[in-house]
């Protein structure tokens, strides 16, 4: 009889904990940004375009968004940033870089330098978002006033996004990974790299990670000190960004690479399922998502299920008449992804059940940097 | 002589057993105090690092003047010995107006205190082995490279004192290669002045702008110039600064 009442007491803590746990909310659209320029906004139940801003204006390259509450902050790569109400896809302002009075002081020549900003969010940290520009300029712009609170200027074109770290900026100048004061955009630290990075630097467990354009890897800490530095036995090139597990870490290009996060040991190292293709970039990773125990990825004719433990594929789809585009998604039991012929898909996760979500989703230009990048809320 | 009861005598030490705690070490808790309120009082008002002064001079008092006549002898060596030291491993320091201080310190005006002892360090650095830069920055590549290497931060100081900087005589420096850098091909150390359009001297105007500064081309990169920390002490640059 004791032992019920203690059970009873048990299923009713356990009653209650759930109950103060707090639910994450059903996300319901997903936001998809393609290399054109096109934003769209899909109703994931009804696969319907909540509203669709098409750009029409000539870009060619993918940039990203930031979402806030009820806003995104989207960048163009003809260095526009544009605030767009979530609700209505509404543009409520524009703001248009400009390069700052004060450049010509440097003596860096940008002459020869169109000026874009090249894959962006723009990331938001407080009231002020924080970009950079191929004119070499990372500027805080008030989100506000949209004037402009600091500038950093650094010799060469910005070629990622500016990241957030111990509350300091951390930019990429290339050659080298530097902090600045958040609020005045002073030089903190320096970390000179021995080969170039060209993607953003990305935070995770407290540390900051890059991924150099031949695939070493290094792990900083928020002074800039090195942890560890990973050297790939074949270099690697187009790497995607790094993607990280509990303990690990997985990025690749034709070949998908598993480091340890703790010294960066290699886990394993596999050569992605190659079809003979015309064309070049046939088994170049697009992008993944990394689950409880496995990696999701996608080549343009490839969606692959890995085990996490080896890099063994447990599962594959194999698309003979399109291409997978850019990047993919998962959300409540599904994997969502564009595909060259315009329908955004969604497959369920024994890669079986493949069913159209939306039609007529744009993003080919001239320069074929076809790319996309999806969020959900 | 009285002889005490046997239980009597037993129970002196049980009674001293019994008294409490700050009774039976009275003097020693006060003491033990005392000391420690000392030491931290004087820890606070001079910093730990004077007291080991203070007790030698305490003690030097306490000694009496023993060795008077071999005092200064000891004295001399000493200081001989760590003035050659000092000009030998002193970091280097900015240049110093000498005439100016000296002038002050004949005028009787106000004299920080640190500069008799900067002006003596001064006078007795040898300079004559020092051999001049024909290579060094112009003006336009000074303020370029001070500006690549304080950002905003310079330019709007220079903007708003409507400065424009001047560099003056500079002295080689030794090379300094690094893994890190890569093989430096030119280093010179010389001070630079902002003067605004009435030409008045804004000597450095304010930090993060110094007197003087080391410029250094890189093999990797030979035809800019870097700015970077002084690695040597140079005279004062009298003819840029009249200008």
């Amino acid at each position: 009889m004791r032992l019920l009442h203690y059970a009873g007491f048990l299923l009713l803590g356990i009653g209650l904990f759930a109950c103060t746990k707090k639910q994450e909310p059903i996300k319901t659209n997903l936001l998809i940004a393609t290399s054109n320029g096109d934003l769209y906004n899909v109703n994931l139940a009804t696969g319907k375009l909540k509203w669709q801003i098409l750009d029409q204006r000539n870009n060619t390259e993918l940039t990203y968004f930031t979402q806030q509450a009820q806003t995104i902050l989207r960048a163009y790569s003809d260095k526009r940033i544009v605030e767009i109400d979530k609700q209505t896809g509404k543009i409520n302002w524009v703001f248009t870089d400009k390069v700052s009075p004060n450049q010509s002081e440097y003596g860096y020549d940008f002459s020869d330098v169109s000026h874009l900003l090249f894959a962006q969010y723009p990331i938001i940290q407080g009231s002020n978002f924080i970009f950079g520009s191929s004119q070499g300029e990372f500027k805080s712009v008030d989100q506000k006033t949209r004037k402009v609170k600091w500038t950093y200027q650094i010799h060469q074109p910005i070629f990622c996004s500016p990241v957030i770290f111990n509350n300091k900026v951390v930019i990429n100048a290339s050659s080298s990974i530097r902090t600045l004061n958040l609020a005045n955009g002073k030089r903190i630290a320096t970390f000179d790299l021995e080969t170039p990075v060209f993607l953003a630097p990305i935070v995770n467990d407290n540390l900051l990670y890059l991924v150099d354009e031949h695939g070493g890897v290094y792990c900083l800490d928020a002074d800039l000190n090195l942890s560890w530095n990973h050297k790939p036995e074949v270099e690697m090139f187009q790497q995607t960004k790094l993607n990280f597990s509990e303990k690990d870490i997985i990025y690749g290009d034709t070949a998908m690479v598993s480091l340890k996060k703790n010294g960066g040991e290699l886990n394993w190292r596999i050569v992605l399922p190659h079809q003979v293709d015309k064309k070049w970039k046939n088994n170049l990773l697009q992008s993944m998502e990394v689950m409880d125990d496995v990696i999701v990825a996608n080549t343009p004719h490839y969606l692959l299920v890995i085990d996490q433990d080896n890099g063994k594929v447990l599962k594959q789809k194999y698309f003979a008449d399109r291409e997978t585009i850019g990047q993919i998604k998962y959300y409540n039991g599904f994997y969502y992804y564009l595909c060259s012929d315009n329908n955004l898909y969604k497959i369920d996760q024994d890669l079986k059940e493949e069913t159209v979500v939306a039609k007529n989703i744009k993003y080919q230009t001239e320069r074929a940097m076809d790319d996309t990048y999806i969020e959900l809320y | 002589m009285p002889v005490l009861p046997i239980d009597e005598l037993s129970n002196k030490p049980d009674q001293m057993k019994n008294a409490p705690f700050f009774k039976r070490y009275k003097k020693t808790v006060i003491s033990f105090s005392v000391i420690v309120a000392l030491f931290l009082g004087l820890g606070y008002y001079l910093g730990f690092q004077h007291i080991p002064h203070h007790v030698k001079e305490l003690w030097q008092i306490i000694a009496g003047n023993t060795n008077n006549e071999e005092q200064p002898a000891m004295d001399a060596s000493i200081a001989t010995e760590a003035v050659t030291t000092e000009v030998a491993s002193r970091a280097p320091e900015f240049p110093m107006d000498t005439l100016m201080w000296v002038n002050a310190i004949k005028n009787g005006d106000y004299i920080p205190d640190g500069v008799k002892e900067e002006l003596a360090a001064i006078r007795k650095t040898d300079f004559s082995k020092m051999s001049i830069a024909t290579e060094k920055p112009d003006d336009f590549e000074i303020k370029q490279a001070i500006v690549q290497r304080f950002g905003e931060e310079a330019i709007n100081l220079l903007k708003q004192n409507d400065a424009t900087l001047k560099g003056g005589k500079a002295y080689n420096a030794p090379l300094q290669n690094s893994e890190k850098n890569g093989k430096e091909i030119a280093r010179v150390t010389m001070m630079v002045t902002a003067f605004n359009s009435k030409n008045v001297n804004l000597m450095n105007i304010q930090e993060p702008l110094l007197p003087v500064y080391d410029f250094v081309k890189f093999e990797s990169d030979p035809n800019t110039w870097y700015v970077t920390d002084i690695s040597q002490t140079i005279p004062y640059d009298y003819k840029l600064n009249k200008r």
